[in-house]
């Protein structure tokens, strides 16, 4: 559960109280025992689901709008979970053959796509720019006030030098 | 927060597939009649047994489809 950054703040993205009461225990298809226990058992599963016509269809369409290969491996994955076709463990270890397996078929239907694999360091998110410009604006405000508070500073501190250099000081 | 584990399982993959490349060494057999009959790292059958492993093994067979794949498009 998430803890809300001051003690008062209302919690809005928690459960509330008794929802985990709102369904008997063992009645989702994730808390079942799963139906594939191997990574075997699993791979029977989703290769020759990935090789029929319908899905690969599909599959060439996501890919080609731009959809990383590791997101569509990972809801794969995830929804077979949710299903309770094997567990989370089975899905980690399922996940990379998936996606070595989604490029395969990319490479074979000969279409470009993303792998999400390599971190592109050229793109920046656009909620990192408008942060960073933020940032920018507060801190030139921030610099066109501070001269004038300088200023009256050093008005305040320094005083008026007269005479030479061995002259006494008031 | 990690939404999507695939990259780094994925890359975790591939980095203990180059250790395992570069960690075996080729192995030279013994003469003699006292020597042993099978070295120590021929004995992996039980490596093979965890899923980790085994995982490997199909990206590798994977992998050398895509390898072919490209070979055969590029020539």
């Amino acid at each position: 559960m998430a803890i809300p950054s001051k003690p008062n703040a209302p919690l809005l993205d928690g459960p509330i109280p008794g929802q985990n009461l709102t369904a008997e225990l063992g009645s989702r298809p994730w808390q079942t025992p799963p139906q594939f226990t191997t990574v075997e058992e699993a791979l029977d599963y989703y290769i020759p689901r990935l090789q029929s016509d319908e899905v690969t269809e599909q599959l060439l369409d996501v890919l080609e709008m731009g959809v990383p290969v590791t997101t569509v491996a990972n809801t794969m994955q995830l929804a077979s979970v949710m299903e309770g076709k094997h567990s989370v463990d089975v899905g980690m270890l399922v996940l990379p053959v998936l996606i070595e397996m989604i490029m395969l078929i990319a490479d074979t239907a000969g279409i470009e796509y993303e792998t999400g694999l390599q971190k592109d360091r050229t793109k920046v998110r656009g909620s990192l720019v408008s942060k960073a410009l933020n940032r920018l604006q507060s801190e030139d405000g921030m610099e066109e006030e501070q001269p004038l508070e300088m200023e009256e500073a050093q008005e305040e501190i320094m005083p008026e030098v007269t005479g030479g250099l061995m002259s006494r000081r008031a | 927060m990690l939404n999507n584990p695939a990259p780094v399982i994925y890359q975790n993959m591939m980095n203990a597939m180059q250790n395992e490349q570069e960690n075996t060494k080729p192995v030279t057999e013994r003469g003699g009649l006292l020597g042993p009959k099978k070295s120590m790292a021929t004995k992996n059958t039980s490596a093979l047994n965890q899923p980790a492993n085994r995982v490997m093994e199909y990206m590798k067979a994977i992998q050398a489809k895509r390898q072919e794949l490209k070979d055969n498009g590029n020539s």
